[in-house]
């Protein structure tokens, strides 16, 4: 029975938490201006649904993070398992690499603009930005973290650079580099959608804007469950991906 | 007893001394009383400013003590965060917004949330008048405005200070409309960061932007724009921008808030003086612009009464709820609160 | 038909010279199963790693005399972490004939045969973390028996299982090389492991490594853990351990100087 219960816990907490919001909103004992019932929101993203706006602006968002997403770590995985395998490299490019990676993209947003126009481009180079640097220093960390016994071992039977590379290096930096990519994914969904409420007409994150400037709340709140769910939905779907490229993986 | 009596009156001229001295210190410290007993009632206001032109009033009442005058210690609060305004004055973090027309505001109040508009912060002139807001369009441009189709007026990239829900958006629905039969929800918005507004005219990747003086002289005069429409000539005499009140003001003393307009209406009736060689010293000091731009850029006007154009905030209704930015249409007494500007008109004219 | 000749080895770390090896000579016959045993440091695992070919000698000569085929001079055999955690067993033993461009079908087959010879079928499709540590070096041994190496090298192979398993794995071991005598090089720091498995015992010196003995160990084959037998053993064990004591307070005095240096 209590097995049972503890995998629900999440779940019944949460249901719990909302059936106390929506007699708190219902009773006016919190203001409904700025939280309104869940009823009412759930009512609102249903509709929402039904209309395909919301649809609309959630393919608007996931195509920029696709992109950008795409093309940030498209850039950093090979790159990465360059900048692992030549400590040469390595030394002269990483303190850029360094420097660079702290800056707030949002903050060197209106920088792109300048460069690139306004437009679709400068959002995206913003998202790939922010994808770029977590994986490619855990391609970097997962390849120097290839314990050397393995390449010994591939090495003392004779195997060509090639297949070291394919078939011990990669593997062994896997875990890590999926890791790297975890965090690419978060941060680029994170960055997309601010970006979005900072410069864009179509996304969630402008839906998010519109409707604080419009002050719809409950719009607000709608629009921050279809962003919750698109983060869960990356992470489940990153789940699959890694226990099917790493069986041998227990947990 | 009264050995005591003889022993005073012996030691009378000592006395008399003492005596003064003590009615001096007494005096002196009532002075201190007194003078801190009026700081500590200044009661204090949070507003909200910016700092250019079209809080010229604020800024005149400000620099001119009008506000500590009326017994006022505001404290500008300066953000043109757009999406926090309206919720901070709705939780009363800020006690006056100062604004322009947006479906925000309608929907809080439709919300439940308490604000009014209380006074005029700005309305258009009349159509011989400067206009204060207008659309500008890349130079290259101007002279095929007029004969575009619907389908090419939908293809340019507009840029619009806030969102579509703003005036500045419901200026460029009724331009769009008129001429083209499209409507702001038709087009491509763009939202450049000002700053950047006349290089995206002058690269091409912008088309038609919006432009509040002193941005319309600036733009024009390196040529990175060129005047399309003015908002003059489509909205004559049309109340844009007010002053709220929000819950603090409303539901607390009245007499805070009719302290607060009447010095706010003072700064109005300087403002109203014109450029005056003071007015512009303040403006420049404020808003930091060149007095050079500052002398050529259209002030906006604001009613010398502060009275709003009531029409106008329903005129705007009606076509936000059209385009479905709000979801109710409000009545003038859930809107908008007159007794402010009475209380502040009467206090002044009885001086 | 393996010879090595004044080898020596040195290091060079942060420009300090750190020698390894100190004029290596050794010879091994074919078919001859050597033991070494020496102190931690004493630069074992580099004499192997320099007859495997992995590093090269500073000076001196190493000689390889075997017959032709198509097979590597040597094969090795390493601790319990030497198999790819993301390689199936199958896949892990295989290892060795595709880093030869041996296809596919041919090196799974010969493999699972192999893995049927070590007591392994059943578990081809299992991972290395899956199997006890017996098991895993199972695997290490058959990978490196595919290869067909007539040189087997082994770097302390049983060191990190229990004493039992530990002496599952020597008998099987012997078994193994009864049906097909390679020439094996097999460290380890276990004296009596040394005797019980090798037909000699070479004695190898604290940091830099020498040969301080070479002991022609006079036990007939195939070895029984027989009374007679266990008493040789033993009083051979502490023949040697009489000379590698001092050796390997030494190399703790070394080590525990560099700690705190």
């Amino acid at each position: 029975m209590l097995p049972a219960l503890e995998r629900r816990a999440p779940l019944l907490l949460a249901f719990t938490f909302l059936a106390i919001w929506e007699l708190a909103a219902s009773q006016k004992w919190i203001s409904t201006l700025f939280f309104p019932a869940p009823s009412l929101i759930a009512r609102t993203l249903f509709d929402n649904l039904r209309t395909g706006e919301m649809i609309e602006q959630l393919a608007h968002t996931l195509t920029r993070m696709a992109l950008g997403f795409s093309a940030g770590a498209g850039i950093a995985l090979p790159l990465g398992l360059i900048l692992g395998w030549s400590a040469r490299l390595r030394r002269l490019v990483m303190p850029f690499i360094a420097v660079i990676q702290p800056l707030p993209k949002t903050a060197v947003l209106p920088l792109i603009m300048v460069i690139f126009g306004i437009g679709e481009q400068s959002r995206v180079i913003v998202v790939a930005m922010s994808a770029f640097f977590p994986v490619i220093v855990s391609t970097i960390t997962g390849v120097l973290g290839v314990a050397p016994l393995h390449i010994e071992v591939a090495q003392s039977y004779g195997a060509a650079r090639r297949k070291i590379f394919a078939r011990v290096i990669l593997p062994g930096a896997l875990p890590v580099i999926m890791s790297g990519i975890n965090l690419g994914l978060n941060a680029a969904l994170t960055i997309v959608i601010v970006t979005e409420i900072i410069y864009a007409q179509r996304g969630l994150g402008a839906a998010v804007w519109l409707a604080w400037q419009t002050f719809r709340t409950e719009e607000l709140y709608a629009t921050l469950v279809v962003i919750a769910a698109l983060g869960l939905g990356i992470h489940q779907l990153l789940s699959v991906v890694s226990r099917r490229l790493m069986p041998w993986r227990t947990e | 007893m009264s050995f005591f009596i003889h022993f005073i009156a012996e030691k009378s001229r000592l006395m008399v001394a003492v005596r003064r001295l003590l009615v001096l210190v007494v005096a002196a410290s009532a002075c201190v009383v007194g003078i801190s007993r009026a700081q500590s009632e200044l009661i204090p206001l949070k507003v909200h400013v910016l700092p250019v032109l079209s809080f010229a009033p604020h800024h005149i009442a400000q620099a001119e003590g009008f506000f500590e005058a009326q017994g006022l210690a505001v404290e500008f609060i300066q953000t043109d965060a757009s999406s926090i305004l309206v919720p901070t004055l709705l939780s009363g973090e800020i006690d006056v917004l100062g604004g322009s027309l947006n479906a925000g505001i309608i929907n809080a109040l439709a919300r439940g949330g308490t604000a009014r508009i209380v006074a005029d912060k700005g309305s258009f002139g009349s159509a011989d008048d400067c206009s204060t807001a207008a659309f500008l369009v890349r130079p290259d441009l101007l002279e095929s405005m007029d004969t575009l189709d619907a389908d090419a007026a939908r293809a340019l990239r507009y840029d619009l200070p806030s969102n579509p829900s703003a005036f500045m958006g419901y200026l460029l629905d009724a331009i769009l409309t008129a001429r083209y039969g499209i409507t702001v929800n038709d087009i491509d918005l763009l939202e450049v960061e000002t700053p950047l507004v006349g290089e995206a005219l002058t690269n091409g990747s912008l088309d038609v932007a919006a432009a509040i003086d002193p941005q319309i002289v600036r733009w024009t005069d390196d040529e990175s724009g060129a005047l399309w429409v003015g908002a003059n000539a489509v909205f004559p005499n049309f109340s844009y921008a007010f002053i709220t009140f929000g819950p603090n003001l409303l539901e607390g003393d009245a007499d805070v808030g009719t302290r607060f307009m009447t010095a706010y209406l003072q700064g109005v009736r300087q403002y109203n003086e014109g450029k005056t060689e003071r007015n512009l010293d303040i403006l420049a000091a404020a808003t930091e612009l060149d007095a050079d731009v500052l002398e050529r850029a259209c002030f906006p006007q604001i009613h010398v009464d502060g009275a709003i154009d009531i029409d106008s905030v329903r005129a705007y209704q009606d076509w936000a709820f059209e385009r479905g930015f709000i979801d109710v249409i409000l009545e003038a007494d859930q809107v908008y609160d007159p007794r402010f500007i009475e209380a502040a008109n009467m206090a002044l004219d009885s001086e | 038909m393996l010879a090595l000749l004044h080898l020596y080895k040195h290091y060079i770390v942060n420009d300090e010279t750190i020698p390894a090896l100190h004029d290596i000579s050794l010879r091994a016959a074919d078919h001859e199963f050597i033991s070494i045993v020496g102190p931690s440091g004493c630069g074992k695992t580099t004499l192997l790693k320099i007859i495997a070919g992995l590093v090269a000698p500073t000076s001196g000569s190493l000689h390889i005399d075997i017959p032709p085929g198509d097979h590597p001079s040597t094969a090795m055999v390493f601790q319990e972490q030497g198999l790819f955690p993301w390689l199936t067993v199958l896949d892990n033993a295989a290892f060795s004939l595709e880093a030869r461009g041996v296809r596919r079908r041919e090196r799974t087959e010969r493999a699972r045969t192999m893995l049927a010879r070590m007591g392994l079928s059943g578990f081809e499709a299992r991972y290395p973390h899956q199997l006890s540590g017996g098991m895993r070096q199972r695997v290490s041994l058959a990978r490196a028996f595919l290869v067909d190496a007539p040189i087997l090298l082994m770097d302390e192979p049983f060191s990190a299982l229990d004493a039992q398993t530990r002496l599952l794995m020597q008998g099987q071991l012997l078994d193994l090389w009864r049906e097909d005598r390679k020439t094996v090089i097999y460290i380890t720091h276990d004296v009596e492991e040394a005797i019980y498995l090798g037909d000699r015992v070479v004695v190898m010196s604290a940091r830099p490594g020498r040969i301080l003995q070479d002991i022609t160990i006079p036990l007939e084959r195939p070895r029984v853990l027989d009374v007679p037998t266990m008493a040789k053993i033993t009083e051979m064990r502490w023949q040697i351990w009489s000379v590698l004591e001092a050796e390997v307070r030494s190399s703790l005095r070394d080590s525990m100087a560099s700690a705190l240096g």
